[in-house]
Order: structure tokens, then sequence, then C-alpha cells
């Protein structure tokens, strides 16, 4: 049964942080490489100061505790128990649709927090509350503040039947579902494992591959782009998928020792992934930076939250989808997205109802562009409720 | 060139005694061992170890047993580097130089077990040679370079220089690993100064790994060896090669973040592992002690040069900027070229695969090839009387 959640971190814990950073031992770097070869040493010392002595995880933690928070125990088929940490918020309108919001790595629960407000409460925000829906954002076990796994095999299909199982307890027999990176992953499974109950995949960051019955001489430029784009993040930007899809614990041992390398290892990826121009605060607030890494560390989740790259790697066939999802499907595409792929490489997968591209963001859509990610999920689900 | 000795002051190895017993430990999936990386309780005490038991200034003054110096080297792009090697020389006339070339995650630690008795073997009718064993820039106590550009090719110039400056014109060459990187540039770049060179592993082409597999085992090789290694075994090389700066954070902060990071490498690719055990699970100590795993994590720790040395992968994987080709300095070389220096090969038992004989001859004037029946990637270590054999061998 779900009991109210508030998060508590204990004062010797935030003690315990602070004192760690303030014994940081710094690497050294090539002069004058900026972000080249990773995360920044002048930055990373200015956000770890600011951690350390202007943050207050207090604030953070009963903002963070204003949003109604549940744990409970969810059963599935084929998936062990777990406890299942969750934002539960309802929708204010008249037929308000329930919808899970998965969220991804090095993200949490906490990319909801920009998108709760107009997507449970339209009205309030400019909107129709025709639109509204109850939103349901639950911690994939091993993140935030749910269950760290307890055997191994938990991957991306078992999260999605946990999902459904989450929303049957909570009394939801049509839903729709939301997510970009693993929630990406997630939702598409969400939608193929429980048609009867899904109405709609909504997912910001598209996944297909090239044809294969299309020589590369008959691709459009745009289908040329996309590849190009993919080789040069294949060759630069995935030695952390290598890594944690491989020895996610070998990698996990400094990263759960050490706060700043924590914060190193998650902030090159809020810089490199979003629409910042290099200045990740332009896109992010230190406070919002930070909250994300502070719930990895207080949750200890570095280790079980890259593991699940591993569980993936080692299980695609049951990870990814077996098939087409015939499920009407939403895409929403944002500029500065990691990985993409042109609209006709992603309709063999998927019954696509929407495809709706932007000229700002990144791959964080949920904190970057909260706006234009509401607009899509809203005018998405529109037809179908 | 100023006599070096080794000393870390005491605060040091009290503060690393502080961090170990402070550390924050992880949450395993209880009984996973060895599946997801390196395995916790394994980890837990080796630690303690770490912290309790084991004598930094034993393996102190083993290695200050050995000449050591630091001399100043000017790399291609301007950088000046103090640089530290081991020089012992040879009591026996007829002895030549040897230059002896440790990678990553090694040190000149690798080499303690062989060197006095490559400079003084107890056969007199044995070769002799006066051992030269650097520290690659940004590794051990060789300086940590300020600027880019220090890749295999540069480093070779710079270890021709050293060696000019030591009296030592002609020098034979042995390296694994990253030494065998430089080696092959050696050979390549400076073949009238190189009358042999030995290697436990090939950077093929010297100039990159295009040659391509052209033979029924060498396409064998490629499926059965070099890729499952790539897809399952070879992760650091991806991080390290391009962003390893965001590495560098948790591996100079955490004294056992940098100890498992070092030690999957020797859980890897050493000789520890029975068949039954594959492809994750052996046993370390079956090749070393805690004291030879940790020395080598020791000397990472306290030189902090663990973001440094991380850096070669990146130089040695790019291509080479505009002025990089121009003035010589690249990291690589073009494919097709052939070294021609009369070149030994010793095909380990485990470590980083090596292609066939014919592959590596397309690149190297192969004149010897031996087959270790034991121990891997770390031969000075772990199978040191059979690395001895065959360099004298080779050598004779």
């Amino acid at each position: 049964m779900p009991e109210p959640f508030k998060i508590n971190v204990p004062d010797t814990e935030i003690r315990d942080l602070k004192r760690r950073l303030a014994q940081t031992r710094w690497p050294s770097e090539v002069s004058d490489s900026g972000w080249q070869y990773g995360s920044n040493l002048a930055y990373m010392q200015e956000l770890c100061e600011y951690w350390r002595t202007s943050y207050d995880w207090r604030v953070q933690e009963s903002y963070l505790n204003r949003i109604a928070q549940f744990t409970t125990q969810v059963s599935a088929d084929g998936v062990e128990d777990y406890t299942v940490h969750y934002v539960h918020q309802e929708g204010v309108g008249d037929n308000p649709l329930p919808l899970v919001f998965t969220h991804g790595w090095p993200g949490t629960f906490y990319e909801a927090i920009k998108i709760l407000g107009p997507l449970t409460d339209p009205a309030a925000h400019g909107g129709d509350p025709a639109d509204a829906f109850t939103v349901v954002a639950p911690s994939i076990p091993g993140y935030g503040f749910s269950q760290i796994p307890t055997s191994g095999g938990f991957g991306q299909k078992r999260t999605a039947l946990l999902w459904g199982a989450l929303m049957e307890q909570l009394g939801y027999e049509k839903y729709g579902a939301q997510g970009g990176d693993w929630g990406a992953i997630v939702t598409a499974q969400v939608a193929y494992q429980h048609p009867d109950n899904c109405i709609g995949a909504q997912i910001n960051m598209p996944i297909g591959r090239p044809p294969t019955d299309k020589p590369q001489e008959e691709w459009t430029d745009h289908e040329r782009e996309v590849a190009a784009k993919a080789a040069h993040w294949q060759a630069q930007e995935t030695g952390y998928q290598a890594i944690q899809g491989t020895k996610p614990q070998t990698l996990a041992y400094g990263l759960t020792d050490s706060p700043a390398g924590l914060a190193a290892w998650i902030t090159e990826k809020w810089r490199s992934w979003s629409d910042c121009d290099g200045d990740i605060e332009k896109r992010f607030t230190k406070d919002e930076i930070l909250t994300n890494i502070s719930i990895y560390w207080f949750g200890q989740t570095i280790n079980s939250s890259t593991r699940y790259y591993y569980e993936m790697r080692q299980n695609q066939q049951e990870n990814f989808l077996p098939g087409r999802l015939e499920t009407p499907t939403g895409f929403s595409i944002f500029p500065k997205e990691i990985i993409t792929a042109p609209r006709s490489w992603c309709e063999p997968g998927y019954n696509i109802t929407q495809w709706s591209e932007h000229d700002k963001g990144g791959h964080f859509a949920a904190l970057e562009e909260p706006e234009l990610l509401v607009q899509d999920i809203r005018d998405f689900f529109r037809p179908l409720r | 060139m100023q006599p070096f000795q080794i000393h870390v002051p005491d605060e040091e190895i009290t503060g690393l005694q502080r961090r170990l017993h402070d550390t924050r430990w992880l949450p395993e999936v209880p009984g996973s061992g060895w599946c997801y990386g390196i395995d916790l309780a394994f980890t837990q005490d080796l630690a303690s170890y770490w912290a309790d038991e084991f004598d930094w200034r034993a393996i102190e003054s083993l290695l200050n047993g050995f000449p050591q110096f630091k001399t100043s080297l000017t790399a291609w792009n301007g950088d000046t580097l103090g640089i530290h090697f081991i020089h012992r020389r040879s009591p026996r006339p007829d002895a030549r130089p040897l230059m002896i070339q440790h990678g990553w995650p090694s040190t000149v630690y690798d080499f303690h077990k062989i060197i006095n008795e490559l400079a003084d073997p107890a056969d007199p009718s044995a070769p002799a040679f006066h051992v030269v064993a650097p520290s690659l820039p940004g590794y051990g106590w060789s300086d940590i370079p300020t600027q880019a550009g220090l890749g295999p090719a540069a480093i070779s110039d710079m270890w021709t220089d050293l060696m000019s400056r030591l009296g030592y014109e002609e020098f034979l060459y042995h390296g694994g690993d990253w030494g065998a990187a430089v080696g092959g540039q050696l050979a390549l770049r400076h073949p009238d100064r190189i009358p042999q060179i030995h290697m436990t592993m090939a950077a093929l082409p010297p100039g990159g790994s295009a040659a391509g597999p052209q033979t029924e085992e060498e396409q064998h090789f490629v499926v059965e060896e070099q890729a499952p290694y790539v897809r399952d075994d070879a992760a650091h090389r991806g991080i390290h090669g391009t962003k390893f700066q965001t590495m560098a954070f948790h591996l100079e902060d955490s004294p056992v973040g940098l100890m498992a990071w070092i030690v999957d490498k020797w859980w890897i690719l050493a000789d520890i592992m029975r068949e039954d055990e594959r492809p994750r699970g052996g046993d370390l100590y079956r090749r070393f002690s805690k004291d030879e795993l940790l020395a080598t994590v020791a000397i990472y720790w306290f030189t902090r040069t663990q973001s440094s040395a991380m850096r070669i992968y990146h130089e040695a994987t790019r291509p080479p900027t505009e002025i990089e080709a121009e003035v010589g300095g690249q990291v690589r070389l073009p494919e097709g070229k052939r070294a021609e220096v009369p070149t030994g090969f010793v095909k380990l038992n485990r470590g980083t695969p090596l292609p066939p004989r014919s592959w590596c001859e397309r690149a190297f004037n192969v004149v010897h090839w031996t087959e270790f029946p034991e121990g891997g990637h770390f031969p000075a270590i772990e199978v040191p009387e059979l690395l001895l054999d065959d360099l004298k061998s080779f050598f004779a």
C-alpha cells in the first residue's frame, strides 16, 4: 500500500558530504583545455565550493517535500518485488489522464519538477483544464529513493512491467506514458507491455535505425547529417556507456567515495547534452545541478544507476522492443538531443501520430524546455483521451 | 642531470591512511561477486590491508636501491619536463644499453625484479645491459605535461634525446603496453639508433590499426580474441581516449576508486583466471602479492599522476593537428609504413590480444617470436624468469 514519503537526509550525512568536499584532492589538467577532455577543473572547483558553502540541501529538500511523494511495494509477474518511490500529483480538471513519467540517467525524478505544475493544473498555467494529467513520476529501482535492486537482471523491460503494476495498484486502468533517455525506452516498453492500458507513448528521444533496404547514396541530406552526428557521438561521447555497460562497479567505487568525482561525472553530461552553448548555467542553476547530484550522493545510487547500462547491454533482447509498437506514439525532437533519428527511420518501429521538431532545447527537455514539452504532451494525448 | 631519490612525506602517507579508513563504500548486488566489476569484499580487504599493513617505506627503499635521476627534456611542442628514470649501469665491459618502458597502469616498479639480473647477470656468459627505465611523461616521478601533444611519437623523440645525453648512441629496447607503442615509433622514426627491439604488444601498424586481417588465422583472431576484448574489457580505452578529465576527479580524490580502476586491469589482463573461471572470476593472488598490487596503486596515488597518465590514450588516437604534421611531431604516422628494425615479439598467455605473426610481419621486421606458456600483460612482474630468458636470447 502506498505510504506518504518525505525525503529526510540525516544531518550527519550532510556534514559528512561537506567534510569530504572540503578535503577534495583535485586533479591536474591540460592548460587552457576548457571542457575539451571532460569536466573543467575551474568550474568543478567553483561548483563544489558552492555545494559546500552556499548550497542548502534543506531548502531543496523542503521544496521537494512539498510535492506529494509515496513509496509502495510493487509486484509484477516476472519481476522481483520492489519498494518504489514516486511522485503522485493529482490533476486539476474534469477528467485528468494519468501519465507515468520516467526519468533517465544521469537524471532522477527531479527531472519532472518543472512540468508537474503545467501538466497537472493547466488552467493555472494558461492552459485548458481538459488537458489535465495526473502525474506519476517514479524513481527507477536503483535511482533516487526507490529500493536498490538486490539481484541482477533488472533492466528496462522489468521497469515497464513494474510501472504497469504500479499504475494498476493506483487504480488507473487507462494511462499515458512519457520519457526521454532511459525513460524513452521504458516508455515504449510500458506501451508495448500494456497495450490495453497504455493509450499512448510520448517520447523525447527518437530511437531509429538506418533503413537496411535503402542504399546510402539515396539518403537525404538530413539522413546523412543524422548519421554523421551519430558517428561522431559514437566515437567521442560514448566512453561512459562502455564502462557503465561492462564494469559499472569498477567505476562506482570512486564515484561513491568522492563527491567531487560524482559531480564531475554527472555535470559533464548535463553540460554537453543540453542546449547551453557550452555554458551549463545558461540552462541550469547551480542549485538545480546540485540537487540532482545530491540525490545521487545521498541515495548512494551511482553504482546501481550505472548498472542499468550493464543490464541493457547484457540483455538487449529483453530490454529493446521485440516488435513494432502499435500504440500511438509521439516524438518530440530537440536540436541538441544526443542521439536522434529522422522520422523515416522511426516509422518501422512505431505507430507515429506526432512528430514535433523544435528549434531549441537538448537532451533534458523536461528541465530545459518544459513549456515546449508540455505543449507536445498535451497535443499528443488530446485526441487519445 | 640530477640524482633522484623518492621520498613521500609522512603526512602524505597518513593522509592516505585516513582517506582509506574513511572510505564510503558502494552498495552491491549481494552475491554478485565480480559480475559487475571489481568485487566488493575483495576491494574492502585490499583497502584494509593498504590502510593498516602495507609498508610504503619498504617499496620506497626497494626503488631507491636503484640509481635514479631526473633530467629536463624539451618536447617538440616546447614543453620542458623533468623526466625521471632508473639508470642501472652494468659492471660488465661488454654491456650494451637497453631501455625498458612501462605502460598504463604500470610504472618503473614493474621492472624491479629484472633490472639487476639484466645489468649484472649471474651467468657470466649471458648478455649484460646498461638498463634505462624512464617514467613516461605524466607518470610516476616524471613531470606532468602542461600542454597537450605528447603521444608515443613525441615521446620516442624525447627518449632518443635522453639516451644521447647518457652517451648511448645505439640502444636496445623492450616495452609492453604504451611501452610497445613508443617502441613502434622508435623503430619507425629512429631506426639508426635502435639495432633491435623487443615487445610484448604490437601497436599495429606502428602508425595505426588498419592493416586489417588478411588470412583465416587473422580473421579468427579478430573474431575470437580482439572483438570480445574490445566489447567486454576495453572500456577504459574509450573513456581515457575521449573524456579522461571527467574520470580524473574521482580517481585523484578517492584512493579506493583509484585502486579499483587499476586493479581491474590486472584482473582482466594478468594470467590469473582459469578457463572455468572466465569471463569474470579468478584469483589475483595467484600472480601478485598484495604488496605488489598496492605498490603500483600507491605510486599513482602519491605522485597524483592518474589524471595525466590517461592523456596518452587521447594523444595516441586523435588525428594529428596541422602544426604537428608540419613539424613531424604527430602522434600517428601514415598507414602502410613498415619498421625494418629487427624485432622480437612475445605472445603473452593473457593480456591485450597480440595479432598473429603474419599480421605483425606486415608492420615490423619480425625475426623472433616467442609464445609464453604462462603469464599475462605484466610479464616483468608475473613471469620475470620467462621474460629475462627471452630478452637474453633475443639480444644475445
